[in-house]
C-alpha cells in the first residue's frame, strides 16, 4: 500500500495527482510509480472513481429530497426554509469542488428542474426529440450531432419518468443513430435499440438506470461536451417554459452556466456562437422574459445548433 | 493544534460520511459491513493524535485527500479481513459488484444463490447476469438447479459454448495480455491503459488528472488501442481475445448495475 512501500507516493500526491495538481519530475516520478505499483494503481482508481460518484451526487439528488419533505408551516416559511437549505446544499456542493462563486460548465441536471415543474407527463406533449429538424443534422457535423443528443436525452429522462415508452423508445431510437453515424460507439448503440424494444415502463426506466450514466459517460468522451450541454439547456429552457413558471432561469447554477457560456465567446479560441444563440442567451437572463419567450428563445436555439 | 484538528475533523464530518456511503455503495457493502467501516475510518482519523489530518498540507483539496485517505482505508480494510485476497482483474473491470460476486463465490466459495441471498435484492438480477461473465479462478461448486434455472448462461450451442471458452480464456490470461501490451511503452502510456482496461476508470478521469483536455485522451486512447491490436496480433494472441480484451474497454465501465442517483430517470 501508499505508505508501507518506501518509493511509494504519499496519499496526498496521489490526491494531488487525480486533481491535475503535480507537475515536473515529481508528476513523473509519481507516473512512473502508479505504472508500476498495483497497489497504488488501485488507491489511486478507486480515488478516481469515488471522486466521480460524489460529483454526480451533488446538489440535484439532495433538491429533490427537500421537495419530498417540505418543512412544516405556511408557504413563506417552507419557501425560506427550502432556499435555505437550498443554498447551502449548493454552497457546500461548491466547496466540495472548488467551483464556489465560480462560472459552471453545465446546466443543471433535468433532476434538479424536473422536481419543480408539474408532473412529467404534462411536458410530454412539448417534448422536442429532434422532430422539428430531423434529417437537418448529417454529414458529421459534430456540433449539431451533439446539441441534438443533449436534448435527445433531457426528452428521453422525461419520457421515460411519465412512464411514455413509446416516446422513450423513439428518443432512444434516434440517439441510436446518431451514435450510430458518429461510429465508434456500437455497444451504446446496441444497448439503445435494445432498450427502446422494451414495452413495459417499469423495466424501460430500470434498465435506463443502469445504462445511462455510463453510455452518457462516453457520449462526454466522445461528442462535443460544450454543444451537448447547451443542447440540452435549450431544451430544458423550452420545458421549463411550457410549464408558466422560471424556477429554472432564477437558480444560482443556471446563471452561473449561462455567463459561463457567454464568456466562452469573448475568450481568445472560445466557442463561437451563433449571433441569435447569444442573443438568445442574453434575454435569458433578463427578469422580465416571460415563459412564451423561454419557449421561442429554446426553440430558436435548438434550430440554430441542430442545423 | 490538537484542539485545531479535532474541529477541522468535526466540521468535515458530513464530507466524511459522505465519502464513506459512496465508497460503501460503490463496494456494494452491506449495512452491518458499511456501519463497520464507517467506524473504521472514523477511528484511522483520530488515530495517533489526528496524524492523517496533521500529515495534509493543502497540496490538493481537503475532499480530494480524505477520498485517497478513505480509499485507501477501505483496501487496507479488506486486506485485514479477507487476508492478501484479490478480486480477479476481469472483476475489477466489470465493476464494484462483479468484485463483490467475485469475492462471494470465489473466495467464500458461495454458490449463486448463497451469494444472492447475501447481497441487497436490488443487485440480484444484475449478479445473476454477471455470474457467466466471470472467470473460474477455483474450482466451482455445482449449482443447485434454482441458481442453474435463473443463471444467464451460454445456450448451450456448440457456438455459444466456444465464445464462453475463449472469454474464460481471455478472462484468465487478462493481466498477462495486458502485460505484454504495454511492455515498452511510455509510462503515462502504460498508466491509461492499466487504469482504462484493468480498472474501469473513465478517460474523463484520466484526463482530469492528467491536465489535459477529455478529448485529447480519448485521442491518444483511440491511437493506443490500434497500435495495442496490431502489437498484440503480431505476437501470436487471437484477434478475436485481443478485441475482446480492448474492445469492451472496462466492461461495463466500472459502474455495473449501480445507477448513479443524480442521473436516474425517477
Amino acid at each position: 500500500m501508499a505508505n508501507e512501500i518506501k518509493a511509494c507516493p504519499t496519499l496526498e500526491q496521489l490526491a494531488a495527482f487525480a486533481e491535475g495538481r503535480l507537475s515536473g519530475a515529481e508528476r513523473d516520478q509519481v507516473v512512473v510509480h502508479l505504472a508500476e505499483c498495483a497497489d497504488c494503481r488501485e488507491v489511486f482508481a478507486e480515488t478516481l472513481q469515488t471522486t466521480d460518484a460524489l460529483r454526480a451526487e451533488e446538489a440535484p439528488a439532495r433538491v429533490v429530497e427537500l421537495r419530498r419533505a417540505p418543512a412544516p408551516g405556511g408557504g413563506r416559511l417552507r419557501l425560506a426554509a427550502s432556499l435555505a437549505a437550498t443554498v447551502a446544499v449548493l454552497l457546500a456542493a461548491g466547496w466540495m469542488i472548488g467551483e464556489q462563486g465560480r462560472p459552471v460548465r453545465s446546466p443543471p441536471s433535468p433532476e434538479a428542474w424536473l422536481a419543480e415543474l408539474p408532473p412529467a407527463p404534462q411536458l410530454v406533449p412539448w417534448l422536442w426529440g429532434g422532430t422539428v429538424m430531423r434529417g437537418g443534422n448529417h454529414g458529421g457535423q459534430s456540433s449539431g450531432q451533439s446539441a441534438e443528443l443533449g436534448a435527445l436525452l433531457v426528452d428521453l429522462r422525461v419520457a421515460a419518468r411519465a412512464g411514455e415508452v413509446a416516446i422513450a423508445a423513439e428518443r432512444l431510437r434516434r440517439a441510436a443513430a446518431i451514435l450510430d453515424e458518429a461510429g465508434l460507439m456500437d455497444e451504446d448503440v446496441a444497448a439503445f435499440r435494445r432498450i427502446a424494444g422494451v414495452t413495459d415502463s417499469a423495466t424501460m426506466r430500470r434498465e435506463l438506470n443502469a445504462a445511462l450514466p455510463t453510455v452518457e459517460e462516453r457520449i462526454h468522451e466522445r461528442f462535443e461536451s460544450f454543444y451537448l450541454d447547451l443542447g440540452a439547456f435549450a431544451e430544458e429552457v423550452r420545458l421549463a417554459g411550457t410549464s408558466g413558471r422560471r424556477g429554472l432561469l432564477d437558480a444560482r447554477r443556471t446563471k452561473r452556466y449561462v455567463e459561463w457560456v457567454l464568456a466562452q465567446e469573448r475568450q481568445e479560441g472560445g466557442q463561437a456562437l451563433s449571433p441569435s444563440v447569444s442573443q438568445g442567451l442574453r434575454r435569458l437572463q433578463q427578469p422580465e422574459v416571460t415563459p412564451a419567450e423561454q419557449v421561442d428563445i429554446g426553440t430558436s436555439m435548438l434550430r440554430v445548433l441542430t442545423f | 493544534m490538537h484542539m485545531d484538528l479535532e474541529k477541522l475533523l468535526l466540521d468535515n464530518l458530513p464530507l466524511i460520511e459522505r465519502i464513506v456511503a459512496v465508497t460503501c455503495r460503490r463496494q456494494r457493502l452491506t449495512k452491518e459491513e458499511s456501519e463497520d467501516f464507517g467506524s473504521v475510518v472514523k477511528i484511522k482519523l483520530i488515530a495517533n493524535d489526528y496524524a492523517v489530518l496533521r500529515a495534509f498540507s493543502g497540496r490538493c483539496t481537503l475532499a480530494g485527500y480524505l477520498t485517497a485517505v478513505i480509499q485507501h482505508a477501505y483496501l487496507d480494510h479488506r486486506n485485514h479481513l479477507w487476508g492478501k485476497w484479490r478480486p480477479s482483474a476481469e472483476a475489477k473491470r466489470l465493476g464494484p459488484l462483479a468484485v463483490r460476486l467475485d469475492t462471494l463465490m470465489n473466495r467464500d466459495g458461495m454458490t449463486l444463490d448463497e451469494a444472492c441471498t447475501a447481497s441487497p435484492a436490488e443487485d440480484r438480477d444484475a449478479m445473476r447476469a454477471l455470474a457467466p461473465k466471470l472467470p473460474s479462478r477455483v474450482k466451482r461448486k455445482v449449482e443447485g438447479t434454482a441458481g442453474l434455472e435463473s443463471l444467464a448462461a451460454s445456450d448451450g450451442s456448440p457456438e455459444s459454448r466456444l465464445i464462453d471458452e475463449e472469454r474464460d480464456r481471455a478472462s484468465a490470461g487478462l493481466e498477462r495480455i495486458l502485460a505484454a501490451a504495454v511492455e515498452g511503452l511510455p509510462p503515462e502510456d502504460r498508466l491509461l491503459i492499466q487504469l482504462r482496461v484493468a480498472n474501469g476508470v473513465s478517460l474523463a478521469s484520466v484526463a482530469r488528472s492528467y491536465g489535459q483536455d477529455a478529448r485529447q485522451i480519448y485521442r491518444r486512447w483511440e491511437t493506443l488501442r490500434r497500435q495495442l491490436r496490431a502489437s498484440l496480433e503480431r505476437q501470436g494472441w487471437d484477434a478475436r481475445q485481443v478485441a475482446w480484451v480492448l474492445e469492451s474497454e472496462g466492461g461495463a465501465g466500472g459502474e455495473t448495475g449501480a445507477p448513479r442517483p443524480s442521473t436516474g430517470v425517477g
